[in-house]
């Protein structure tokens, strides 16, 4: 019997060490990927945020513009992490004229930054920018995770400037005692952090995240990965994952205050009390058709954060998609990827026929 | 001479070669030490465990990397794989370990209270020793976390963090009180107080002390305020690891009440991924309850908070001692960065006053020139 159980810690661990051999082969070289894959150009430029421009293939079947609102958490090219699996190429494959936000990465200058900045401020723009620009008068807005959360508040304070709200995993009714990242945010001192410490670290947050599933993340998803080192693809793309996944920018210390105390500690938004710069964000001044999707298996914004939504707008036009994946599964299952892009073209082309609107920018 | 590691093939290859040699002497000297054993469990004894081979092993790879200056994404997740795979090899020890300690139970024997307890023991023993390698190896553990709480600066350059590390952090003694603090012992306070001026004097001490400007007693407070407040984040960082072992342990008695599943089966590398998967999911659920218990919440927002009160100390005594440089502190940063922030918020509101009256403009003149 001893016999044997060396026999196999001998097997296993020459199995694990070739594996790892092909995987030093197959990664060390590589230095760095690149931060999205389907091209795009850069049309509008604020401090350290960027509107990138994808233009639709194929012929136009939405004549209004998409902007996608991506959480300041992380980087937006998780929605094109790879030729195959790419939200965005999807999205113009299927004719939509199609804008992304880029926040870039706040530095220490940047601590002041409110929320009002963003949404009022940076967001406001890029959507006028595009309307400017596209002569539409109106835009589809399309919100992601945190970005999801400011996109809402944004319909609701200029419901005169969206056509349609799409929205997904968007953390909106936070008065839960179930999901950990729920309740791990109602304990702790976020003005005491702020205060002292100014932007709150991306590491900080990207704890949290792993402290989820803390085995499975830190150790079991590496291990799992052994088996397949020798194929190069595959390795390719777990590198792209794990680049995105560490990735984390900082967060603009006042932004992040308001976002933590006012949603995720007090659920204003959800109670129809939460304000910015003086003004009260009434969601049912959302009155343009409302795509809610989410992943039913979604850890970090489990789905009866997004769900209620539906009653919390002020239109009947609400569309509440659930997909059986989790968080990350919503940008790159094979689900999502095959079923998310026609779903929302079909859904806006429907609700934009005959819209294009005459917009600021036919004024010059 | 070209150096071997230019060209891929030629250092791949003779690196193999030594890989091999070294496999092969493992393999050799286990079987003879197997051979010079008589009780089943005894070649667990032999110095070069899985373990220590895959070190040894994961290091010559290491310094084959650096010597090829390999950095980057690559690189970076790789060693994230290999710090896993440490644990999975550390693991794979303490399984054959608990197979060795599992098969020297003769079948269909009842063992006594006594037998199971050394059993017990012994199992508990041998995972205790992984488990200082798994709370060594997870690259995302509670030093992140302190080096978000303690190891940056917000306030200052890295020159006002090189003024205080010889009082703050070079303290080598400070450990050692802290912990006879925590247990209680008054008289090791005086010996901070101690070490801390005498560190003090050594190095920027002499250039502060100047009782002349009368800011002695000030700074003496902040100081003491500073080394407080580092005592308390200590005390408030051990109890929380405290808790996360605590747990670890709690794991190992449902891994090893469930071992008994593996009793009979044969040992083979299907049993030991088995046992892998049975051991980390157990971990996760020990682990899911802990996170989601109110003993976890308070203790980790009283880390926290300890955690950045030091720092606010920190910060605090630093904005005192730059007082006499010409670096500004963070005070007079946060100064800066407001104002920053106040103009820019007002530029873009003129901006957009000018762009709307330009709008406006351009609309009249359009329209006297059509008329």
């Amino acid at each position: 019997m001893a016999e044997n159980v060396m026999e196999t810690i001998m097997k296993e661990n020459a199995r694990v060490q070739q594996k790892l051999l092909k995987g030093f082969e197959n990664m060390v070289h590589i230095k760095d990927l690149e931060d999205g894959v389907t091209p795009r150009e850069v049309v509008y430029k604020e401090d350290k945020v960027e509107v990138y421009h994808f233009k639709p293939e194929g012929e136009s079947v939405c004549p209004v513009p998409l902007l996608i609102c991506y959480a300041l958490v992380n980087r937006q090219y998780m929605m094109d992490i790879q030729d195959n699996l790419s939200l965005f190429r999807k999205l113009i494959g299927q004719g939509l004229d199609l804008y992304v936000i880029d926040w870039g990465y706040p530095s220490k200058m940047d601590k002041y930054q409110t929320m009002e900045d963003y949404i009022d401020g940076y967001l406001n723009n890029a959507v006028d920018f595009i309307r400017e620009t596209t002569g539409s008068e109106k835009i589809n807005l399309l919100g992601v995770c945190q970005g999801g959360a400011f996109s809402t508040i944004y319909a609701a304070l200029y419901p005169e400037k969206i056509q349609n709200l799409v929205v997904m995993v968007a953390p909106i009714d936070l008065d839960t005692q179930d999901g950990l990242l729920q309740v791990w945010s109602k304990s702790f001192d976020v003005e005491l952090m702020v205060d002292t410490i100014g932007n709150v670290p991306g590491e900080f947050l990207n704890l949290g995240f792993l402290w989820l599933k803390p085995f499975q993340l830190v150790i079991d998803k590496y291990i799992g990965l052994i088996d397949k080192l020798d194929n190069p693809e595959m390795v390719k793309y777990f590198l792209r994952m794990e680049k995105w996944i560490f990735d984390s920018p900082d967060q603009a210390g006042e932004t992040f205050k308001k976002f933590v105390k006012d949603l995720f500690q007090q659920n204003l938004l959800c109670k129809g009390e939460f304000t910015l710069g003086g003004r009260k964000v009434d969601l049912k001044k959302i009155t343009m058709p409302v795509l809610n999707l989410f992943g039913e298996q979604d850890h970090l914004v489990p789905p009866y954060c997004s769900k209620p939504l539906a009653e919390l707008v002020g239109t009947k036009d609400v569309t509440t998609i659930e997909y059986p994946v989790g968080h990350i599964g919503m940008y790159v299952s094979s689900k999502a990827q095959k079923e998310m892009p026609p779903t929302v073209a079909n859904w806006l082309k429907d609700r934009c026929s005959a819209e294009r609107l005459k917009g600021p920018g036919k004024e010059k | 001479m070209v150096d071997a590691t230019d060209k891929p093939g030629e250092w791949m290859g003779q690196w193999l070669k030594m890989q091999e040699s070294l496999m092969k002497e493992w393999a050799s000297s286990l079987q003879k030490m197997v051979k010079s054993s008589d009780a089943a469990g005894e070649w667990t004894n032999i110095p070069l465990t899985p373990g220590g081979l895959y070190e040894q092993w994961a290091k010559s790879l290491d310094d084959l990397a650096a010597k090829r200056q390999e950095e980057g994404v690559g690189r970076l997740v790789y060693d994230r794989i290999a710090s896993s795979a440490k644990v999975y090899m550390d693991l794979l020890n303490f399984w054959g370990k608990a197979m060795g300690t599992l098969t020297s139970v003769p079948v269909g024997k009842t063992l006594t209270v006594e037998e199971l307890s050394v059993l017990r023991n012994n199992w508990m023993k041998n995972y205790q020793e992984f488990m200082n390698t798994l709370w060594g190896s997870t690259p995302a553990d509670a030093e992140s976390l302190a080096k978000t709480l303690d190891g940056t600066t917000v306030s200052a350059s890295d020159v006002t963090w090189g003024l205080l590390e010889p009082i703050l952090k070079n303290v080598a003694q400070m450990p050692d009180i802290v912990q006879k603090i925590a247990r209680g012992d008054s008289s090791a306070v005086l010996d901070l107080g101690g070490i801390f001026a005498k560190n003090f004097e050594d190095t920027v001490g002499p250039a502060m002390i100047a009782p002349s400007f009368g800011y002695f007693k000030q700074l003496n407070d902040k100081i003491g305020q500073t080394a407080h407040a580092y005592v308390r984040f200590n005390t408030a960082k051990n109890a929380f690891s405290s808790m996360m072992y605590k747990t670890g342990l709690e794991a190992a008695e449902k891994v090893y009440q469930r071992s008994t599943e593996f009793v009979g089966k044969e040992a083979t590398p299907e049993t030991f991924k088995a046992f892998y998967r049975l051991w980390w999911t157990v971990n996760e659920e020990t682990y899911h309850d802990l996170l989601s218990s109110e003993e976890f919440t308070s203790m980790s927002r009283e880390m926290i908070t300890r955690g950045l009160l030091f720092r606010k100390w920190i910060d605090d005594l630093t904005d005192h001692l730059l007082r006499f440089t010409n670096i500004p502190g963070k005070k007079d940063m946060d100064e800066i960065y407001k104002t920053i922030w106040e103009l820019r918020r007002e530029i873009k509101g003129q901006k957009r006053v000018i762009r709307d009256l330009e709008k406006k403009v351009g609309a009249k003149v359009r329209k006297k020139k059509s008329a």
